[in-house]
């Protein structure tokens, strides 16, 4: 690289370009108009990441709203040992001793009333 | 005027500034950047106006993505590499039809005491636009910005031997043109 260019050989033209080196001079608007547009351009940014956040929680709630939804439609209705505890019937003020077999009863009460149901649909 | 090493140190604290503070702090960077940017961009562009607006458009990015400077190897060489992006994208998109070696559109400052150099510093800038863009940003580089050849290379991505190159063929005009000017006016 150095040997097309010899140092001193252009000396006097370099002093000389150096000393127009502040010739040129940026306009007195140039820094208000800079300063003013990169505020401007923050200000939007920021307001734009904002609307970004929200618009992204939004999506992200909208998906679980939708996904809560789906999984209710989803769920099979109550399971029959659902109903089969809803239907079970216990005599109140039964005794003590006395529950297990009224357990007993009410179960097969159940089961019968569930054949039937069972025959009805047939 | 501060060194080169020296000047690069300085827009590397305000890079950190910048990316602490955020816009609050570009006013630094552009008091300490404005006139070697714009002159750089003056030679670009062709045009004062053109220049001032890849100036602009430089600093308004940075001031939004201050991380891109701060991170940078050498802010200074990174901040002259986007004004040159900015300059040629510009001097692109405006294509003005201006005559070689004008520079009516220039604003200059001459100071009192260098009154009777202001010839001079005319003669050097019409001489500087009567280049190639490719050797003017060269010589800038290297005179002004006190950068090395493979410093130069960097920015412009070529190789340092292309850079001296280009300084040897741009120098060699330029001599002719000043020099002559100069030694006509003095006999």
């Amino acid at each position: 690289m150095t040997t097309l260019y010899h140092d001193d050989s252009f000396r006097e033209v370099e002093e000389l370009i150096r000393a127009a080196g502040r010739y040129v001079q940026p306009s007195l608007d140039l820094r208000p108009q800079t300063l003013e547009a990169a505020r401007a351009q923050c200000r939007e940014r920021l307001l734009l990441r904002g609307l970004q956040h929200a618009a992204a929680v939004v999506v992200l709630l909208g998906m679980f709203t939708l996904h809560a939804q789906r999984d209710e439609a989803a769920r099979p209705p109550q399971t029959d040992s659902g109903q089969a505890v809803s239907l079970v019937r216990f005599s109140p003020g039964a005794d003590e001793r006395e529950a297990p077999w009224q357990m007993v009863d009410s179960l097969t009460d159940l089961r019968r009333r569930q054949a039937q149901l069972l025959r009805f649909d047939l | 005027m501060a060194g080169p090493d020296e000047f690069a140190r300085r827009v590397r604290e305000s890079a950190d500034r910048l990316s602490a503070q955020g816009v609050a702090a570009l006013g630094g960077l552009f008091d300490l950047t404005s006139v070697r940017l714009v002159r750089f961009a003056a030679a670009l562009t062709r045009h004062q106006q053109d220049a001032e607006d890849a100036v602009q458009t430089a600093l308004v990015k940075l001031a939004t993505q201050p991380h891109l400077l701060a991170a940078a190897a050498c802010p200074w060489a990174y901040l002259l590499q986007m004004v040159r992006n900015e300059a040629l994208l510009t001097a692109r998109r405006k294509q003005r039809c201006t005559t070689p070696g004008d520079i009516g559109d220039l604003l200059t400052l001459c100071p009192v005491d260098e009154a009777e150099r202001e010839e001079s510093y005319r003669a050097i800038w019409s001489a500087l636009r009567k280049l190639p863009p490719q050797q003017t940003e060269v010589v800038i580089l290297k005179i002004w910005e006190g950068l090395t050849f493979a410093q130069i290379g960097q920015i412009l991505e070529t190789s340092a031997n292309t850079v001296a190159s280009r300084y040897q063929y741009a120098m060699e005009k330029l001599s002719k043109q000043l020099l002559s000017e100069r030694r006509g006016v003095q006999s």
